[in-house]
């Protein structure tokens, strides 16, 4: 096993933490907005890991480039989908406390 | 490997017997969409790619854009549509009798799968091995990818029909949509189908994916003859990007224009055309001229690919949506002589 091996092995590891503790915090957390908290990080932190342990196995300089334009794709997607649920949320909940208030 | 891919089989079913058991119809969507997932991945392990990327692409991607879409309308009518509110107490002789009719349709239903399997055992092996076959002929389909081959030249047929079953059914969702809009009051509507102003990061981000969503289509379509990929999921891609662009508020294909149609019919069209135009030579139907059945692939392919994207996208956007005033709408039809009245009141 060489150095790199067990580089690529550390952060992939460390990557499906993040997702398993992503899953976890999901199933876990109490309301919408810390359930989004926790999703968000196994998206960017988790793949964030996992691609950069995938990274020394590429064998072309195009798929790293695939793999990073990958990962920069789903953090844009997901940052932007956590904020618009957050979004729609609060949106819901301030509707649902001026309805109570009359 | 092999303990990932008893993972996924199980993981298979328990999705698909999750989509059936959940009682909210929200959550039997999700489960769809993760079920399309993990079969897109099944496929992949299964070395077929190309079914994995129309599964991950139609079946995941589109089918359940549409399903939720149809959700988000059953939910703006849950007062009026709702069929598990109407909280009758369950009738149980009626329910015994489901219960029998459910165990004898999946007794006879296993019955036929064993009976099959068990002929297929006995069947003696087949004489010629397709693949071989695909491989030994694919110089003369025109492309170097045996899928592409297989469906555009050796099986082109069954790619025509595919694609007119398409086109019938946006025909149809055209022709429901459009009775609907000349029946119910096309003033009322325009107020109430207004959305809210999107949020502006998601306005960014839908100008940011879609030329990177077209050049991955093209990609695709030009992967086709090579590699997996092909019209169907280009065109798949297509209709995602016009999917964003809609609720980005973007208007693509939002009326029913010429222009809409052309695009719609346009890849049928062509593949018909070159389907029939070598009987002219007195040819048989659907044989490509030597030396260009490439070319001829291609741009069957690539009419098709905006046919495609273009009907996926109008079966979402074209969806006959059933109107928001609905009680008054359901008043209409149920007194008669009061319809005029309510009409009059409302003018």
């Amino acid at each position: 096993m060489t150095l790199l091996n067990i580089f690529q092995t550390l952060f992939i590891t460390i990557g499906c933490l993040f997702f398993l503790i992503g899953t976890i915090g999901l199933l876990r957390f109490p309301d919408v907005l810390t359930r989004i908290h926790a999703l968000t990080k196994a998206d960017n932190l988790g793949l964030g890991f996992i691609v950069i342990g995938l990274i020394p196995s590429m064998s072309t300089a195009a798929d790293i480039a695939k793999l990073i334009v990958c990962w920069v794709l789903i953090l844009a997607a997901s940052s932007v989908s956590a904020f618009l649920v957050a979004n729609q949320h609060i949106k819901k909940s301030k509707e649902f406390k001026d309805h109570d208030v009359v | 490997m092999m303990w990932f891919d008893l993972a996924l089989g199980l993981g298979l079913i328990i999705a698909a017997i999750g989509v059936f058991r959940s009682e909210d119809l929200f959550r039997a969507v999700v489960l769809f969409v993760t079920f399309g997932i993990l079969l897109a991945l099944t496929w992949l392990r299964l070395q077929a790619p190309d079914l994995a990327l129309a599964e991950a692409a139609i079946g995941a991607g589109i089918t359940g854009v549409l399903l939720l879409d149809t959700l988000g309308v059953f939910r703006q009518h849950e007062q009026d549509i709702n069929p598990r509110s109407s909280s009758q107490l369950p009738d149980i002789s009626r329910q015994w009798a489901a219960n029998v009719l459910a165990l004898i349709a999946c007794i006879s239903a296993a019955g036929l799968l064993a009976w099959s399997l068990f002929n297929t055992l006995k069947m003696p092996a087949p004489h010629h091995n397709l693949v071989t076959v695909v491989e030994a002929n694919i110089a003369y389909s025109g492309v170097s990818h045996g899928i592409t081959a297989v469906l555009l030249n050796f099986r082109s047929y069954d790619t025509l029909l595919e694609v007119a079953v398409l086109l019938v059914a946006i025909v149809i969702g055209i022709g429901l949509r459009e009775r609907v809009t000349t029946s119910a009051n096309a003033t009322s509507d325009e107020g109430q189908s207004k959305l809210s102003e999107p949020p502006a990061l998601l306005t960014s981000l839908v100008r940011l994916l879609l030329p990177l969503l077209l050049i991955t289509a093209i990609f695709v379509l030009w992967a086709g003859s090579t590699r997996p990929g092909g019209a169907f999921q280009a065109g798949a891609l297509i209709a995602a990007a016009g999917v964003l662009a809609r609720l980005g508020q973007i208007d693509i294909a939002a009326r029913v224009t010429t222009i809409l149609r052309l695009g719609l019919t346009l890849g049928v069209f062509i593949f018909l055309i070159v389907a029939v135009s070598p009987m002219l030579t007195g040819k048989p139907f659907l044989t490509y001229p030597a030396g260009w059945e490439g070319t001829l692939i291609l741009l069957i392919e690539f009419m098709l690919t905006i046919s495609i994207g273009l009907i996926l996208l109008s079966l979402f956007i074209q969806a006959p949506r059933p109107r928001i005033p609905a009680p008054v709408r359901n008043a209409i039809p149920a007194t008669g002589p009061n319809a005029e009245t309510n009409k009059g009141g409302d003018q």
